[in-house]
């Protein structure tokens, strides 16, 4: 059985195991097979288990490389149960394809051939993300299963648009407070509610605020069942594992009735019944609504949901037509296993673990074809990763021994040493912050928070990953100010310069791909008050940036072409012009993430503006863009397509390969979609009325695009 | 002249007539095979020059091909295959980068008798991408020289040598056709020494190593040798050393390759090839050193030691007769306090018992218990015996009473039995 996660794993083993204890006759042995399991345990769960629970990494690098040892289990292997289906999508889902080709192609090695039972949560195509990760032909469909057995009573969604309160700006309550203000609601009626929070910070502000309400109300004398200090509670990554088991287990018993929480908890983890579910701010996806909302309900009792949604363009564009939540199916999950940034190291973990023989190429990968297979082993023989013995039929192909190549491939992405948030004097471990995100929550003098108890950062120690942070009663949280800039390394660029020596103007070039370059400063940090968020002081941070290399395509944004002699308006406005920008480049994006069948998140765009190879910054327009944003929007801008995983899985180089077919598209999507004027599907947050951007300047600069092209295409 | 075109020009004038001392006799791109071949029963340095053994070696030589065939068959027992007269083991030993299943082996040695003389085979891989070729040739080379009767002789191959072969043999493929990825040698008759040797010698050295036998047992204390952990880290110098093949492969030639060879590189790559002869030239010895030992131990502790062993390969008389002189010897009370003595005789009678000579043994238990009043097992055999052998219930409740932990329903029983005569 293969979980997405450890926890997750560890949570459904534990209820394996009291299923297996009820059955009579032969013991059912289940072992968990993950980073956390002890040494002889191991040799337990090689020897004696019927059922090991694991996850996509441990089989990465734990068991296929290590094949001899599991011998007897791969000989025996009857199902492969993948769990949460849905999230092995996009350049993650493309690793575990692939790591689940190495396991069936050492099952055939073993003599056995393994039934495949997946589950997902909502999503449009589960039947084809099922087939493309575990390689099944297109001739032989799996059984789906798609409709629910288990009763289930009425339920009711409410879209909660907060008021406006500043009619100027068009600017709403806070999303968070009118969750706050729900949640007291609920409370005060005893229903057991989870709350959904889109990030980490707004969980501890909501754990604050629901806490000191509740005790609001017992200093009041009305205070109900769930107003019990620990009836209240948060959860989310980066809180130990103690701490999180014990959250999970107040909710099944009931203790804990008003918990707030990040996306940790939308995947299957056992948390008993819960009649209602507030989401604070749209999750982003459809997918993700439906499986938020669905955690309320239990057998035939009423599930309530409440959704309440902020000010961003995108919630807006729900709080304009609640049924853009169901009126449509879900989000499509894409996985390209072929994806040669990621098949090829898989292929060499797999000539590693068996070497691959020239006569036998047929059908021990699915997805390529004797040819494709051989044509890669051939790439990788040339490139000094395998070895080959041999020539046609005789050939065998086999990797160098020495370091196990699996070692070398990460199929999450690298991922860099935590940050252990250590208390002092009493130097308890309280969390662990991901490493990206530790300027931003640890600098010293920050706020940070578990389940509402404030703590500062006293200390922070950057090479041994750690913070000291010690109690405080602070009336304030921190909110840390980023900056990111960016450039582009394209070859192409430096030899066309360097072609033309002594030419003083360089024409840059109008798009091309390369090495990106990704610099995120954290200059200071902002004090914001709590209940009224009114921002109360400023504070500087000196630490180290972070920085991204990556793969990266760019193209120029031309100017709109002017219409019967007359500029279309705000041509000239550099801010206009810059949301112009940014909706193309949304709209690229998502194309492109769909025609490389890979999730969006695998890719990023920013917008930048100058000469490609130099350092621009990041022009946003999530809050007033900065003067010095809006100076370089004034020159021409670029938009920078890249892949998010450090290093690249070559995704931006393919997109930019697609050529004119990929900004056709992406101008179909903007013009055909069914919206008035311009949405957050197809225009994304440049769709907001505030930056006065028409569906027309788009698809205008698309076609201006694809004219240059063009000329270029057959000047070439 | 410079001086390394002098030593070049020294080497071959100390080989004697007919003795090919590591001559390079093939290999190919990034591997090498040297052989060396050596009289039996004659001290290989002295046959081979000074580079043929570790120092400390001296006086080691190889036993003749009837001695080993005859040491095999001891420590084998009555119930093993026929012994090859003329070839009786073809020894096997490996060195490997560190451990888990990415190891390389990267060095190999095979020895065997052929014609009243010892030959040794010695393979070293000089990049990871030969890998495959070389093994071939090991195993080819070992295909060869096994016989019907032959065994694998190693020391610890059981566990370690001869699996990480048959790994590497799947995994890079070896072989063709329906046996492709199995090697079928190395499924051969295998004599692994270290079974034998740490039943003989675990209470009498401090470890089993082939260092300690060697040292303990044949009395040559190697000097300068090379460790495991040494070896280990070599083969990650060499694959971190640019062009190393071609520097390996023509040491004379003057070229950009030697240039950027480690200077230490090549003289611990023939360390390590010392240790790896060492290991393989010794082993016969090692073999008869430790039949010998089966029959004649050289204390008391070796005596359990080799009856235990001789009990495990179905010679129960062997070990009985290799225990009874010495405990009989020895019962005197001042050594009957000893544990090892306490031991044997429980060992003998054990042995007694499980032949039916059951008063042989109630003679021995009798004594441990005069020698070593209230040892628990003692008395309890003892009791035990009397109770339902001699039939004297009174007499076992005696004994059985006299035990550091009596077992109390034991004593309820003999107690009723007593009272009922």
């Amino acid at each position: 059985m293969m979980f997405p996660t450890k926890a997750l794993g560890r949570d459904q083993v534990e209820a394996l195991r009291t299923m297996a204890s009820g059955i009579e006759g032969t013991p059912v042995g289940v072992a968990v097979y993950d980073g956390d399991t002890p040494p002889d345990e191991r040799r337990a769960a090689r020897r004696k288990a019927h059922v090991i629970a694991t996850n996509p990494d441990m089989l990465h690098r734990g068991m296929l490389p290590h094949h001899e040892g599991w011998a007897s289990v791969l000989a025996g292997l009857r199902y492969v149960v993948l769990d949460e289906l849905h999230t092995y999508r996009g350049v993650f889902g493309a690793h575990v394809a692939n790591v689940l080709r190495r396991l069936l192609r050492l099952c055939s090695h073993y003599g056995s051939s393994p039934t495949f039972v997946a589950s997902s949560a909502t999503i449009a195509n589960p039947d084809e993300l099922f087939m493309r990760l575990t390689g099944r032909p297109a001739s032989r469909p799996p059984e789906l299963l798609d409709a629910s057995g288990a009763p289930s009573g009425a339920r009711t969604t409410i879209v909660l648009n907060p008021k406006v309160v500043d009619p100027l700006t068009g600017v709403r309550r806070d999303a968070v407070k009118v969750t706050r203000a729900v949640s007291t609601v609920l409370r005060e009626a005893a229903v057991p509610t989870l709350v959904f929070c889109r990030t980490r910070k707004a969980v501890e502000l909501l754990t604050r605020y629901m806490q000191d309400d509740a005790r609001d109300d017992r200093r009041a004398g009305k205070a109900g069942k769930g107003s019990s200090p620990s009836a209240i509670r948060g959860y989310r990554g980066g809180y130990l594992p103690d701490r999180r088991r014990e959250v999970e287990s107040a909710l099944r018993t009931g203790e804990a009735t008003l918990v707030a929480a990040t996306n940790a908890l939308e995947l299957g983890i056992d948390i008993g019944g819960i009649d209602a579910v507030i989401l604070s701010g749209y999750p982003g996806t459809r997918a993700a609504t439906v499986q938020r909302l669905g955690r309320a309900g239990r057998r035939q009792s009423p599930a309530l949901g409440v959704v309440c949604l902020n000010s961003s363009p995108l919630d807006q564009f729900v709080a304009a037509d609640a049924s853009f939540l169901w009126g449509k199916p879900p989000e499509h999950a894409r996985v390209d296993p072929d994806n040669p940034d990621v098949l090829l190291p898989h292929l060499r973990c797999a000539a590693h673990e068996q070497a691959f023989v020239g006569s036998d190429l047929d059908n021990v990968w699915s997805g390529l074809s004797g040819d494709d297979l051989r044509d890669g082993l051939e790439y990788l023989t040339e490139h000094g990763a395998l070895v080959r013995a041999g020539e046609g039929d005789t050939a065998v192909y086999t990797a160098q021994g020495g370091e196990d190549p699996s070692a070398g491939v990460e199929i999450r992405g690298p991922i860099e040493e935590n940050f252990a948030v250590i208390d002092q004097p009493t130097g308890d471990i309280l969390a662990e912050v991901d490493f990206e995100d530790a300027p931003l929550y640890l600098h010293p003098g920050a706020i940070y928070t578990v389940e509402g108890r404030t703590h500062e950062v006293v200390d922070l120690q950057w090479e041994p990953r750690k913070a000291y942070v010690r109690h405080v009663e602070a009336d304030y949280y921190t909110e840390a100010i980023s900056n990111t800039n960016v450039r582009v390394i394209d070859p192409e660029l430096d030899s066309a310069e360097s072609a033309n020596p002594g030419t003083e103007t360089v024409q840059a070039p109008r798009a091309g791909q390369g090495l990106a370059h990704l610099m995120r400063q954290v200059p200071g940090f902002k004090k914001i008050r709590f209940g009224t968020h009114e921002n109360i002081g400023f504070g500087p941070i000196a630490l180290p940036d972070l920085e991204l290399h990556t793969v990266a395509a760019y193209w120029a944004v031309p100017d709109p072409p002017p219409v019967d002699g007359e500029d279309s308006p705000g041509a000239h406005d550099p801010v206009q012009r810059a949301a112009t920008a940014l909706a193309v480049a949304h709209a690229l994006r998502h194309v492109a993430a769909m025609v490389l069948m890979c999730d969006t998140g695998d890719l990023g765009h920013v917008l930048t503006a100058g000469h490609p190879g130099s350092w621009g910054p990041v022009i946003k327009l999530s809050r007033k863009p900065s003067p010095d944003a809006v100076l370089h929007a004034a020159s021409q801008p670029y938009i920078v397509l890249y892949d998010r995983n450090p290093g690249g899985a070559g995704l931006a180089g393919a997109a930019h390969d697609l050529g004119l077919s990929l900004l056709e598209r992406a101008q179909t999507v903007v013009s055909s979609c069914g919206c008035e004027q311009g949405c957050p599907t197809c225009m994304g947050a440049s769709s907001d009325e505030a930056w006065e951007v028409s569906r027309g300047a788009v698809v205008s600069v698309f076609e201006a695009m694809r004219a240059r092209l063009v000329s270029e295409q057959a000047r070439a | 002249m410079r001086l390394r075109d002098r030593l070049g020009a020294r080497g071959p004038s100390n080989t004697k007539a007919n003795t090919s001392v590591g001559a390079r006799t093939g290999g190919g791109q990034g591997w090498e095979q040297t052989r060396w071949t050596a009289p039996v029963e004659t001290p290989l340095m002295g046959a081979l020059g000074p580079h043929a053994v570790p120092r400390g070696m001296e006086t080691l030589f190889v036993p003749d091909a009837a001695s080993v065939a005859a040491a095999v068959r001891a420590l084998e027992g009555p119930a093993a295959d026929p012994v090859h007269a003329s070839r009786p083991v073809v020894v096997l030993d490996i060195e490997t980068s560190g451990l888990g299943a990415s190891l390389v082996p990267y060095m190999a040695a095979l020895a065997w008798h052929e014609r009243g003389r010892v030959h040794l085979m010695q393979w070293t891989l000089h990049s990871p991408g030969a890998e495959r070729v070389f093994l071939a040739d090991v195993f080819s080379c070992l295909e060869g020289v096994l016989q019907p009767g032959t065994r694998l002789l190693s020391y610890n191959g059981k566990s370690f040598d001869l699996p990480r072969l048959r790994t590497r043999a799947q995994r890079l493929a070896l072989g063709d056709g329906a046996s492709r990825g199995t090697v079928p040698s190395l499924f051969a008759a295998h004599l692994d020494l270290v079974l034998a040797t740490r039943r003989v010698f675990k209470a009498a050295l401090p470890n089993c190593r082939l260092g300690t036998i060697e040292s303990e047992v044949l009395g040559h204390r190697r000097r300068g040798d090379m460790s495991g952990m040494e070896i280990a880290e070599l083969w990650e110098r060499m694959v971190a050393t640019p062009r190393l093949a071609e520097a390996l492969a023509d040491p004379g030639a003057d070229t950009a390759a030697q240039d950027a060879l480690d200077p230490f590189l090549r003289d611990d790559l023939a360390a390590a090839q010392l240790h790896n002869r060492g290991d393989v030239f010794g082993l016969c010895s090692v073999a008869t050193a430790v039949a010998k030992r089966l029959e004649q131990p050289a204390s008391l502790s070796e005596a359990m030691g080799a009856a235990t062993h001789l009990r495990q390969i179905d010679a129960a008389d062997a070990a009985t007769e290799v225990l009874q002189p010495l405990v009989d010897g020895s019962g005197s009370p001042s050594r009957g306090r000893e544990r090892g003595w306490v031991d044997a005789a429980l060992l003998l009678a054990d042995l007694h018992r499980t032949a039916d000579r059951h008063e042989a043994a109630a003679g021995l238990w009798r004594r441990v218990c005069d020698a070593s009043v209230g040892h628990v097992r003692a008395h309890e055999a003892l009791a035990k015996h009397l109770e339902h052998r001699a039939g004297r219930p009174d007499l076992a409740l005696e004994v059985a009473k006299a035990s550091l932990a009596p077992c109390s329903r034991r004593l309820a029983r003999l107690e009723k039995k007593t009272a009922a005569l």
